[in-house]
Order: structure tokens, then C-alpha cells, then sequence
């Protein structure tokens, strides 16, 4: 009785467990720049032939922003970004110019003046905790239509936890119609658990419940295959591979127009996918795991 | 304790090692305390509470004679172990507060103000200094000056809060100028943006979060026989880092992730 109420607690990855085995055991601190500072890891992905967004401009300096900021109207959308920025933050989507202002997803809008306000803040560290940062724009990346069932706010991601190359769990993250756009798990977005062998979608998390069915839709969340599923994992897998870092989070989209895109690399991946694939990720778990694939 | 578990060769000559040396350094001082009793408290640890004690050991002349008033040692002595318990709430117990230092700073700043005048201090100064924050950010400023801005508007709030508990003879508020300035600041900036980005929900978590372990920090370095017994043996210090280097090597589960994961730690089979 005993013995079975505590069958998993040596399968599920705690904080604590996840920075000394995983984090200080796998990423040496020299080469998280290239996770932390996203234009690096871009750099090194390139490099290695993965497929990442198209970088429309880098801005280190007011001076960059400014000619960035001439040629903007003419981009049509383009997505700024801080180079250092944590979780999300600090990011602007622009979809379009019109009347001399910018169109920002999730219907506002903002001046040329407030755009450089952003970059030069961002310059400055307001994103990376104080720290001298850049700026980059990159392409608009458009929903593929194949997830459309699985995902209605909004571009969905791939998140694939990495060790030394070989992936050891996945989710996807969708924007969910009380979300804002956003597929954090925190901020409303939906998880959906993914089995690594079959592609096949194992249930969705939301809000702290698990479920069978999707949110706004009712659309199943159990044994939906997942489109393009073999290239994205490739995908993946290819992206550890690129970088010197052992255990990594990779965040992956999926672009109408150029298919399986890399978007992100994180030392410290979350705990909560766990939750979402209803599977531990300690030592122990992953070393039992392989076993069985073996 | 769940120590780390890897089995690489030389892990385990790693692991030997450091347990040593933790070990001694939580050890050795500890005997070294207890060699020196006697001569220090002819042997009764009842006489640690008592102030004469306290101010006859040989350290706290060396600090008074150094112009180190014996209040600002033992301030000093009781941080690390501040810090100490705010590591076991976050590691252990898996509280989140605002910010690293805050806490245990504010729990000594609160050792002259008293707990309540402290918790009425952070949360004026976080209103006041949120609403000039919430003035400055619809002016568009740059990052730095807005710093600059919101620090002089913490110590005004500060200044201003400790003279009229003064003129209302409010004695303890009128200590609200020891609090930690600049980190107060970062906090109410922190404050802001995590009310922004992830909504109040979250920031009233951290800020329960971070109010508990202030009042267990409190609790701990108010204690009498802890205050003393820093200041006549200061080598306990030694203590404190040795279980500071234990904790940063535990990897067990945190408490408030046993409920995070609850559907995962109980359920029936989980697979992997």
C-alpha cells in the first residue's frame, strides 16, 4: 500500500534535482550564451543548417535602431525582439503600418517614437535584468492550417526536452481563446502531452486539470497525430546537437510557408511538462525509459 | 537527505570529499563552541540570554573598541544565518519571494522596527512608490533614469515615514530609515512588472511568499540565545556555511512541489 503510493516519487524531476543533475551537470555556464542570447543561438543554428526564422535586422545600437525603424513600414509584419529576453518579455508583433503607426497584434497600435522608446530600453537592459542587450526583428511567422484542430488563438509551439541530443519529452503549447496569444502555461495557454515514439497526442493540461478535449473547440486531445510529427523531432534533435549544451528545452513552430522552425533554446526547460505528459523526467525515469526502448 | 546520485568515476571521489568537508565545517566549530564554554559562560548555557554575558566576552570589547557598536556585529553575524532559513523556506519548503536578499535585509531592518511597522513600511512604500512608477511609465523614460526617479521616490516615502512616526512618537516607525534602500527600489520595479506580465494573482503569491519567510527570518534572528550566541562564538559561522554548501548540493523534492505534482507523485502508474 505503502510501497504503491510512492511508486513515482523517484520518476518525477523536482527543481532542486533538475539544476544539480541537469542544469550544472550538462550546460557548462560558458556556453549558455548561446540559449540565453537568442541571436547566438541563432548564429549557431544557422551554422549548423537548422532552420530558424530569417533575422530581418540586429540592432545593437540607437543607431541601428533608428535605420531599422526607417525601413519598418515597408516589412509589413515583423516580430522585435530582446536578445536576452526571459520567458517572452519584452516582445512586440507587428502585423502592419498604417496612417503613420504601427498595428501590433492583439489590436493596438503604436507610434514610430513609442517602437524606438521599446529598442532603446530594450538596449538597455530592461529585459535582460540590466545587462547591455540588442534588438532583432524577425520574419512574421503564419500558422500552419494542419494544427488549426489542436490550436485556435494563435501560433502553437513545440516544446521537446533534450538530453545530449536525443529527445526525452515533448509538448505542444497552444494560445487558447482566453489567453491573449499567449502559450504559456501559467497565462491560460493549453498543453497537449505528445508520445515521443507515436506522434499520437496523450491529453491536455489546462489550468492545473487535465483534459480530453479542447477548451473552445471540443476537439479530441487523445491520439491525435501530430502533422509533420518525424521532421519536427528531427528537427529538434538536430538543434541540441548544434550547441555544447547537454539539456535543453527547444521550442520549435510550425511556419505555413517554411515548415519546422526552431524559435528558442532554454537551459533551465520548465518542470511542468511533466504535468502535460503525465511522465517524470528524473535521472531515474529517463535511465528506465531508455531501457525499454533499448 | 537525497544527495546527489550520479555514478561517474570521479563522482564519487567528489562526493566523498565534499561530504568531508561539509561535514567538518558543520562539526568543527560547533566543538570548538563547546571547548570554549566554560571559559566563556562558566558552562551554563542559561547565562547566553543574559546581557552582561554578552557584553564581558573579549569579541564584543574588540567590536565596541573598533567603533563597532555591538547592535550593528551582531546584525551583521545574524545575516548569513537570516539567509540560512530563507534558503531552507525557498529549497525546502519552495516559498517564493521577491527578490534574493530582500527578505532577510527587511528581517534585520525589522529588528528595530518591530514585524507589524515593518510589513506597514514595504507595503507604503510599495503603493506610494507603485503609483509614481505607474506616473513614469506612461512618460515613456528610459530605463536607468526611471531607476533614478523611483529611488528618490523610495526614500522620500522612507524619510517621510520615519519622521512623522518620530513626531507621532510612534517609536518603531521611526526606525523605517534602516531599511535597504536600493534593494527596495529593484523591488518595487519587480513588483511592477510582475504585476504587468503575469498579473495580480501571481504578485500577491510572491508577496505572501515573500511576508512569510520575512517573519520566519524575524522570528529566528529576534531570538535571544541565536544573537548572543553569534557575537561570543563567532566561529558558528562556519556552521552556517557548512549547511549553506549541504543545501546547495540537495536535490530532493520541494514541499510545495509535492501539491505541483500531486496528480503525478499518487497516481497509480506513471509512465516515463
Amino acid at each position: 500500500m505503502i510501497s504503491t503510493l510512492f511508486n513515482n516519487w523517484s520518476r518525477v524531476l523536482g527543481m532542486n534535482a533538475r539544476n544539480v543533475h541537469f542544469v550544472e551537470a550538462h550546460n557548462p555556464p560558458r556556453h549558455r550564451r548561446l540559449a540565453d542570447d537568442k541571436l547566438c543561438g541563432k548564429e549557431a543554428l544557422c551554422a549548423a543548417g537548422v532552420p530558424v526564422p530569417v533575422t530581418l535586422a540586429e540592432i545593437r545600437d540607437r543607431v541601428d535602431g533608428a535605420r531599422f525603424l526607417e525601413r519598418a513600414p515597408s516589412l509589413g509584419g515583423f516580430a522585435l525582439k530582446p536578445a536576452r529576453g526571459k520567458g517572452g518579455q519584452g516582445i512586440v508583433i507587428v502585423k502592419g503600418f498604417e496612417k503613420g503607426r504601427f498595428l501590433l497584434a492583439g489590436g493596438g497600435t503604436c507610434r514610430p517614437s513609442g517602437l524606438e522608446h521599446h529598442m532603446v530600453d530594450t538596449l538597455m537592459g530592461a529585459f535582460s535584468g540590466g545587462r547591455d542587450d540588442r534588438a532583432f526583428a524577425e520574419e512574421l511567422l503564419v500558422a500552419h492550417p494542419s494544427f488549426g484542430d489542436l490550436s485556435t488563438g494563435g501560433l502553437p509551439d513545440l516544446r521537446v526536452i533534450t538530453l545530449h541530443g536525443e529527445a526525452q519529452a515533448a509538448m505542444l503549447r497552444t494560445p487558447t481563446g482566453g489567453s491573449q496569444g499567449r502559450a504559456n502555461l501559467h497565462q491560460g495557454g493549453l498543453g497537449i502531452g505528445i508520445d515521443l515514439q507515436s506522434g499520437l497526442t496523450t491529453g491536455g493540461w489546462w489550468k492545473r486539470q487535465r483534459l480530453l478535449a479542447h477548451p473552445d473547440t471540443g476537439f479530441p486531445l487523445l491520439g491525435v497525430r501530430i502533422p509533420l510529427w518525424e521532421e519536427l523531432i528531427e528537427t529538434a534533435c538536430r538543434a541540441a546537437r548544434a550547441v555544447p549544451l547537454g539539456y535543453l528545452g527547444i521550442d520549435l513552430t510550425v511556419d505555413a510557408r517554411r515548415g519546422p522552425l526552431v524559435i528558442e533554446l532554454n537551459v533551465r526547460p520548465g518542470l511542468e511538462i511533466q504535468n502535460v505528459s503525465h511522465a517524470g523526467l528524473s535521472p531515474k525515469a529517463l535511465a528506465s525509459s531508455k531501457r525499454r526502448a533499448a | 537527505m537525497i544527495f546527489d546520485t550520479r555514478t561517474e568515476p570521479d563522482e564519487s571521489r567528489f562526493r566523498l570529499a565534499f561530504t568531508s568537508v561539509v561535514v567538518a565545517l558543520i562539526g568543527l566549530p560547533m566543538a570548538l563552541a563547546a571547548w570554549r564554554m566554560p571559559q566563556a559562560l562558566g558552562g551554563d548555557w542559561s547565562a547566553l540570554t543574559l546581557a552582561p554575558t554578552l557584553q564581558a566576552s573579549p569579541l564584543a570589547h574588540l567590536f565596541t573598541d573598533s567603533g563597532i557598536s555591538l547592535e550593528l556585529a551582531q546584525v551583521m553575524l545574524l545575516l548569513p544565518l537570516g539567509f540560512l532559513v530563507a534558503l531552507l523556506l525557498r529549497h525546502v519548503v519552495g516559498l517564493e519571494t521577491l527578490g534574493h536578499f530582500l527578505p532577510v535585509l527587511l528581517a534585520a531592518a525589522a529588528r528595530q522596527t518591530g514585524l507589524i511597522w515593518a510589513f506597514v513600511g514595504i507595503t507604503a512604500v510599495a503603493l506610494f512608490a507603485g503609483l509614481v512608477r505607474f506616473a513614469l511609465e506612461r512618460m515613456q523614460l528610459l530605463r536607468l533614469p526611471k531607476m533614478g526617479a523611483l529611488l528618490t521616490t523610495v526614500v522620500l516615502v522612507l524619510l517621510g515615514i520615519s519622521t512623522a512616526g518620530a513626531q507621532l512618537g510612534l517609536l518603531g516607525l521611526s526606525k523605517l530609515s534602516l531599511f535597504p534602500i536600493i534593494i527596495l527600489t529593484f523591488t518595487v520595479e519587480r513588483l511592477a512588472q510582475t504585476v504587468e506580465e503575469e498579473g495580480l494573482g501571481e504578485t500577491v503569491r510572491l508577496l505572501v511568499g515573500t511576508f512569510v519567510v520575512i517573519g520566519v527570518c524575524y522570528g529566528v534572528m529576534m531570538m535571544p540565545l541565536l544573537g548572543a550566541a553569534v557575537v561570543i562564538f563567532p566561529e558558528l559561522l562556519l556552521t552556517v556555511l557548512g549547511l549553506q554548501l549541504a543545501l546547495g548540493r540537495y536535490t530532493g523534492m520541494r514541499l510545495a512541489e509535492i501539491l505541483r505534482f500531486r496528480r503525478l507523485l499518487f497516481a497509480r502508474r506513471v509512465a516515463s
